[in-house]
């Protein structure tokens, strides 16, 4: 066969004559046709030989080698009851999200059982199939080691232990690396020394796309703090080719109080004079840049509506160089106190476009007085916007606004299932009594079914992050009794999280 | 009645219709609920009120929202809302809902009467069939040249030719209205220069076009059956009236598995089944276009079995292709005991491969020839993935079969039974197995 199609590739104008080819059972039977045409004879013969070939196809015993075998697990196995119900989370395939992650949390391993059902129907996407290598049961594990491609990739995660020094000073690994953001948030969990962490951020860097590069900022601001060596790299990096990475870097840096961050105020708040002006009685005059002049490019300030905004460009270019400046310029500038000055530039002609920029101005300087008055001031439900805000911070940063907005019994501030995944993911989870406050908070605002109804991302998300089985069952109870969930919410959850209905 | 979530989901048009009924499928955006064997109905409230009927049979759905596309997420959300809560269902049926009910009897009844009815102008419609059958002929004459033109040029010359001269072809025969001849061409063209091994599979598919239009020839020669198939493969349709027509073979049929491709704006949906108590394999496939995926089947499950389904085969000699007819689109029982599965299975590959040749003498126009193995694992012969039984015969897995890291996750190194197709009895594509009492079928859209 192989000659036949050695021939017909070649053509038969080129190649030589082919029946020294054929078996002699089908020269017999070309003999006995005539042919005005070489090609149909040719097909004739290939046809006769395929055929045959094919017809009398019959399995042979050959030599073969068996696949290595399964590696003992070195993770904990799962507990029956967990079991069921990770079943359960199973076919919720918008759940698996957060149930891969609480594995990898825990240690657990995925029984093959579930390990293989996932992978029947394929129904993960590719950020969970990465969760799904990272979770590492002995079935995953040795499926990689099968696959030359993936092993090449991911051999090494197979457990924490592979980010040992050695891995970090080995670049084409952390190159393979650095565009899995799975694998970059991982690192961060691991609780290496702040040293590791900025080597593996300064060495990385350049390889990571937008997203990537965007992580790693979220982490090293953290670690900035007493850190004028790693102030002074992310400066060198402030050229960066993508705008909203240049934005980020330079918002990072300001708060830093560092000679760096000088200049930038100095060179913001020239800025702002140009379109904010005292006047008398504590008020102020606002205009807004008409046009992105090249003194507000140098400030990262850039025509791109991040916090999804819709106001029109001149107010958004306004409320990035406030935000860049933060409250305590403003109050400079202003001649008043931080908290006041956030009061007139949300009563200012621009305060209700404004207001946004305001809230991202007191988060990201964290300006507790800022963030109260802001509060106290406007009530809307600003979820979607802080959720984008926070995405772009440290963990520990967003779990401190967390913690304020519970404060100021600002729910409708964080009640958005992003925000609740990104914690637990990043290992901050609500517990204790700023749970349960938030958790009454929560009620009450389901109870009023304002704009959104709790589906299953929702709920596995909010149940991860606050670890529900911690709570008062009274509270529990109340949301029940206001009958926004449905049964089939209730039931799913109670047997997820174990956590028994109303005493 | 009684509905399960998967059964819902099942029948859910696009993920953001399912997701958008899960939010609203609470009791307090229903009123009137109410269900009986036949139908599910309720008054959605919302900024408006609309009225919402499910006629389970079909399936078929009436609601008074201005959305084209059905079900939509009122209807989607009732039966979300039924199945976690079939206690809700207590309202009586309203009368416009019996009304559309007999209404639908009534239109379904006289399609049938249509059906048996005679054909209009028989003289007409013989000179229109005699027309078409000379129109096929001249387009296998040019057919026959082009692959011949081929061959003497060679597979690699051939590789590099215009994409216009390969249209124009495949224009011609779809013009001879030999639309099926048309698509293996296409195929054919496709496959021309891509991946590992092209040069053998374009081969293997060029000879069997060749012997295919060889059997044309000498059609007179054939059983009436045979050229049945054929016409078949050329590109003479059988009307779904026709095949409707043909008894009906009740179940239960066992869902094997099921995949949609969508493919330069048609949908295309394979479902194989099995029938549960002769292991008869079957397949539907069914086309939609880009403007109306819904009209694909919805409602099935890998692993399930659809106890009232009944199957109407395409070909009563050599039965393959089937239209599925469900009574009802949420009859659907899960697996416990998969004895009678093991019965229908080939116990090795060399059994296995004779029940192939058979159906392959049988119907040597398929496309894919089907078989159940039991005992079947997987093994590496020379770094390749490869199937071996438990006398240690070996299978081949298909070269363009791109599941083969999902295949391995799901069986690991245990003996399963295995389901199978073939174009050519020598490589395979395992689409489903049965590990330990888990029925676990692939994605056969995705490349893992």
């Amino acid at each position: 066969m192989d000659e036949l199609i050695k021939t017909a590739v070649l053509g038969l104008q080129n190649a030589g004559d082919y029946d020294d080819k054929l078996v002699d059972d089908c020269k017999a039977i070309l003999q006995n046709q005539s042919y005005d045409n070489d090609a149909r004879r040719f097909l004739d013969a290939s046809a006769l030989t395929l055929f045959q070939q094919e017809y009398s196809a019959i399995p042979q015993i050959d030599s073969f080698e068996e696949l290595p075998d399964i590696p003992d697990e070195t993770r904990i196995p799962m507990s029956n009851q967990k079991m069921t119900e990770f079943s359960q989370l199973l076919q919720k395939s918008s759940a698996l999200r957060f149930g891969l992650q609480h594995l990898l949390q825990t240690g657990e391993y995925l029984p093959d059982t579930h390990f293989a059902q996932l992978m029947s129907e394929m129904k993960l996407e590719l950020s969970n199939r990465q969760r799904l290598a990272l979770v590492m049961s002995a079935r995953s594990h040795w499926l990689l080691t099968m696959n030359g491609q993936w092993r090449a990739y991911m051999e090494r995660v197979i457990d924490v232990q592979w980010l040992s020094q050695t891995d970090l000073e080995n670049e084409d690994l952390l190159v393979d690396f650095s565009n899995t953001n799975v694998f970059l948030q991982t690192y961060f969990l691991l609780g290496l020394t702040v040293e590791q962490r900025v080597g593996f951020t300064q060495k990385v860097w350049s390889h990571c796309k937008v997203e990537g590069r965007q992580l790693l900022l979220r982490f090293a601001r953290e670690d900035l703090k007493n850190n004028p060596q790693l102030v002074e790299w992310l400066a060198e990096q402030s050229q960066d080719k993508s705008n909203h990475i240049k934005r980020e870097i330079i918002r990072t840096l300001v708060t830093t109080r560092t000679q760096w961050a000088d200049e930038i105020y100095q060179a913001g708040v020239a800025q702002l004079a140009l379109y904010v002006e005292k006047k008398l009685l504590r008020k102020i005059e606002v205009q807004v840049p008409e046009e992105l002049t090249s003194e507000l490019k140098n400030l990262a300030i850039f025509d791109q509506d991040y916090l999804n905004t819709n106001e029109p460009k001149p107010v958004q270019r306004l409320g990035q160089l406030l935000v860049i400046l933060g409250p305590d310029n403003w109050g400079k500038y202003l001649d008043c106190a931080s908290e006041s000055a956030m009061e007139r530039l949300l009563k200012s002609r621009f305060g209700k476009e404004l207001r946004l920029y305001l809230l991202e101005a007191a988060i990201v300087h964290e300006h507790h007085k800022a963030f109260k008055t802001w509060c106290a001031k406007v009530d809307v439900y600003a979820s979607d916007s802080v959720q984008l805000i926070l995405e772009r911070l440290s963990p520990n940063h967003g779990a401190r606004i967390i913690n304020w907005a519970i404060a100021e019994k600002r729910a409708n501030l964080i009640n958005h299932s992003k925000i609740w995944l990104q914690q637990s993911e990043q290992g901050q989870f609500l517990t204790g009594t700023q749970a349960s406050t938030f958790f009454a908070l929560w009620c009450q605002m389901i109870a009023k079914g304002r704009r959104f109804y709790p589906d299953y991302d929702y709920l596995y998300a909010l149940m991860g992050w606050m670890k529900i089985t911690q709570l008062e069952t009274k509270d529990w109870q109340a949301l029940q009794d206001a009958e926004k969930i449905d049964g089939g919410s209730v039931s799913l959850m109670q047997t997820l999280f174990n956590f028994s209905q109303g005493k | 009645m009684k509905l399960t979530q998967e059964q819902v989901e099942s029948l859910a048009p696009d993920p953001g219709t399912l997701k958008r009924a899960q939010k609203i499928a609470k009791p307090s955006n229903y009123a009137n609920i109410g269900a009986s064997d036949r139908a599910i109905w309720a008054e959605s409230l919302g900024s408006s009120n609309y009225t919402t009927y499910i006629d389970i049979s079909g399936p078929a759905y009436k609601c008074s929202c201005p959305v084209k596309k059905l079900p939509c997420k009122h209807a989607m959300g009732l039966m979300v809302l039924i199945a976690n809560q079939p206690e809700l269902a207590t309202a009586p049926e309203p009368e416009e809902l019996t009304d559309w009910l007999i209404k639908r009897d009534s239109a379904a009844k006289a399609k049938e009467t249509k059906k048996s009815g005679e054909v209009k102008d028989p003289k007409a419609q013989a000179k229109r069939q005699e027309q078409r059958t000379q129109n096929v002929e001249a387009g296998i004459i040019e057919l026959r040249k082009f692959l011949e033109d081929m061959v003497r040029v060679g597979l690699a010359e051939s590789s590099k030719r215009s994409q216009d001269l390969w249209q124009d072809m495949q224009k011609r025969l779809v013009d001879a209205q030999a639309k099926g001849l048309s698509g293996y061409l296409e195929w054919i063209r496709t496959e021309m220069g891509q991946g590992p091994q092209w040069t053998e599979r374009v081969f293997r598919a060029l000879v069997r076009l060749h012997a295919m239009l060889n059997a044309w020839d000498n059609k007179h020669n054939l059983s009436p059956a045979m050229v049945q198939q054929l016409r078949e493969r050329i590109g003479w349709n059988q009307s779904k009236d026709d095949v409707l027509s043909n008894p009906a073979v009740p179940g239960p049929w066992f869902v094997i598995n099921h995949g949609t491709k969508y493919e330069s704006g048609l949908y295309s949906q394979t479902i194989w089944l099995m029938h549960q108590q002769t292991g008869q394999f079957a397949m539907a496939l069914n086309f939609a276009s880009d403007f109306n995926p819904e009209a694909l089947e919805k409602g099935f499950q890998n692993g399930t079995l659809l106890p009232i389904a009944s199957a109407h085969f395409y070909s009563q000699e050599f039965p393959q292709r089937i239209i599925l007819k469900r009574s009802n689109a949420f009859e659907m029982e899960w697996v416990d005991c998969w004895d009678w599965l093991e019965q229908h299975s080939q116990h090795n590959f060399e059994s296995a491969a004779q029940s192939l040749q058979k159906q392959r003498i049988q119907q040597p126009f398929l496309e894919y020839w089907p078989v159940l193995v039991k005992d079947v694992r997987i093994v590496n012969k020379d770094e390749q993935l490869t199937l071996a039984d438990t006398d240690g015969r070996l299978l081949k897995i298909a070269s363009d079969f791109t599941c083969q890291w999902q295949l391995l996750a799901v069986v690991g190194k245990n003996p399963v039974t295995m389901f199978m197709v073939t174009s050519d009895c020598i490589s395979f594509s395992p689409w489903a197995v049965l590990n330990n009492g888990q029925w676990l079928a692939l994605n056969m859209n995705s490349e893992l």
